[in-house]
């Protein structure tokens, strides 16, 4: 075996960070929106944004899952190369799962049991019901991929860069934002803005993918020169 | 053939000289012991060899290639270490699972047996152990492994006495079937100076002392007797440490030629011993001594 499948191996077994958890938190947003559209019957139903919770946590397990096992597969010989690329194989792996799994939910919730008999759309909302299949499985999985990574570049900045690091990096993004947002509202840019995320927001969801990549160099590089 | 290069390391934080300008070379198929007081860099160099930490300059090979993001070099190396961090949701079970996925001589079924000998719990969580148990875990890695280059850095804090020897009898064992190159580094010297047969010190970043274990054993003894002629076997020697009670006294002296002075001693009557490694060490290391800087 490759230490790249030791260090798959090791992600596997730390279920709780990449399954268990992610999972409970998904399916207690189900179990409380469901209890909602049962008992109250709200006469619009329930529409809810809860599946984003597991898009969430998928960055909380990015962060997690640096800060536990990088130490440790360092500790056990492993080069810092074949740490990332065991990692990025977990992260195709696991990922794909959840996007079958929420899949399955969104064609349950869709076609075999209408919105659970409540009307509570929860996996199947319906912006995203004009897409197909594949293109479905694209939007989950690319999106789950963006999220953990943007928690893992945010954990090899922190392990990289320290306190200061972090500081100066959402110190920046804060006062990009801010600048950003001075000339948004200056120029009338917002309506514009909406008007045309209203109509292209399937794009971004392809334009999460170079973000992706952009996510994974940006850990590599730092990853590269990160000490125990 | 020397397994391990190390010229002019040096690591500096924040204008600290945690290591400096340490030279040094380790040979296949020998223990060395890693000697001197915590904090003396003793764990920085072993991350440097490891390619866990960066030198601030310096050169090191390690099996004839530098060992940073090199395959062939860290898959033969296991650095057992005080400090080892586990996954939060990893039992035991899993860490030493995780570790015959990733070390290429793994022994499973040694590892079994050494799990048997330390009584560890398999299914108990790594953050439910107690040190002792933690440190365990380490020792049974780093024997199981069978890496050519293996590291030990304090490895029994916790363990109790019994199992501590434990420890040195595996080891002991385990080295004369599977000879390989194994570091020691320990403040705990007498408990290990039976098993080095090589002896680096290293004190305040430097390294003040590379000799061999029983080269060292002979460099210095302790002379005792009527305080004056002490004293006057003594005059002119090298004279580490002085204690005296009513007239008698006792003088450790250093000094490379040991057999010579041994038959002088006995001619005048006085009583010659050996001073124990760890005795050596902390005279070695004390600042007062320091100072003249006799070993080079």
């Amino acid at each position: 075996m490759t230490r790249v499948h030791g260090v798959v191996k090791i992600h596997l077994k730390d279920k709780w960070t990449w399954i268990y958890i992610p999972w409970m938190i998904l399916l207690s947003s189900f179990s409380i929106n469901f209890l909602i559209a049962a008992l109250a019957a709200p006469e619009a139903g329930v529409k809810t944004g809860g599946v984003l919770s597991i898009f969430i946590y998928m960055m909380v397990t990015g962060i997690i899952t640096m800060y536990n096992t990088f130490p440790f597969a360092l500790g056990m010989s492993v080069r810092r190369t074949d740490y990332f690329k065991g990692t990025f194989l977990a992260a195709l792996l696991i990922n794909a799962l959840t996007t079958v799994v929420l899949l399955a939910l969104f064609l349950i919730e869709e076609k075999v049991i209408p919105e659970w008999g409540v009307s509570l759309q929860f996996f199947s909302l319906a912006f995203l019901r004009s897409f197909n299949l594949l293109e479905l499985f694209g939007i989950f999985f690319l999106l789950l991929l963006n999220m953990f990574y943007a928690g893992f570049a945010i954990s090899c900045l922190q392990r990289r860069f320290g306190r200061t690091g972090m500081f100066v990096f959402f110190g920046g993004l804060l006062a990009a934002g801010s600048i950003a947002s001075y000339f948004l509202t200056a120029n009338n840019g917002w309506m514009t803005l909406f008007g045309w995320l209203a109509e292209h927001y399937d794009l971004l969801f392809w334009w999460s993918l170079p973000l992706t990549l952009l996510y994974m160099v940006l850990s590599y590089l730092m990853m590269r020169r990160t000490t125990v | 053939m020397s397994i391990v290069e190390v010229r002019n390391l040096t690591k500096t934080y924040d204008n600290i000289h945690a290591v400096q300008d340490v030279s040094f070379s380790l040979e296949e198929g020998k223990i060395y012991g890693l000697l001197g007081r915590n904090g003396a860099g003793k764990t920085t160099i072993m991350h440097i060899i490891t390619a866990q930490l960066f030198q601030s300059s310096g050169d090191l090979l390690v099996f004839g290639q530098r060992p940073y993001e090199n395959e062939a070099v860290l898959s033969q190396v296991c650095f057992i270490k005080e400090s080892q961090k586990y996954p939060d949701v990893f039992k035991i079970r899993d860490v030493l699972e995780s570790a015959s996925n990733l070390f290429p001589n793994w022994d499973n079924e040694y590892a079994l047996s050494l799990v048997e000998d330390f009584r560890l719990p398999m299914n108990r969580w790594m953050k439910k152990l107690s040190r002792g148990m933690l440190s365990a875990v380490g020792v049974i890695i780093g024997l199981a492994s069978r890496a050519p280059l293996t590291f030990f850095d304090e490895p029994y804090l916790g363990l109790d006495a019994a199992t501590r020897t434990l420890f040195y009898d595996r080891l002991r064992e385990d080295y004369s079937e599977h000879p390989r190159t194994i570091v020691l580094s320990t403040h705990l010297i007498d408990e290990v100076s039976p098993l080095l047969e090589h002896v680096l010190l290293i004190d305040g970043g430097k390294l003040v002392l590379n000799e061999d274990a029983d080269t060292l054993r002979g460099m210095a003894y302790t002379v005792s007797g009527a305080a004056k002629e002490v004293a006057a076997f003594t005059e002119g020697k090298d004279v580490l440490e002085r204690q005296s009670m009513g007239g008698l006294s006792a003088v450790t002296v250093l000094s490379p030629n040991g057999a010579m002075e041994r038959r002088e001693a006995a001619e005048l009557g006085l009583e010659l011993s050996a001073v124990p490694l760890q005795q050596l060490m902390v005279r070695l290391t004390d600042p007062q001594y320091m100072n003249k800087a006799v070993i080079s």
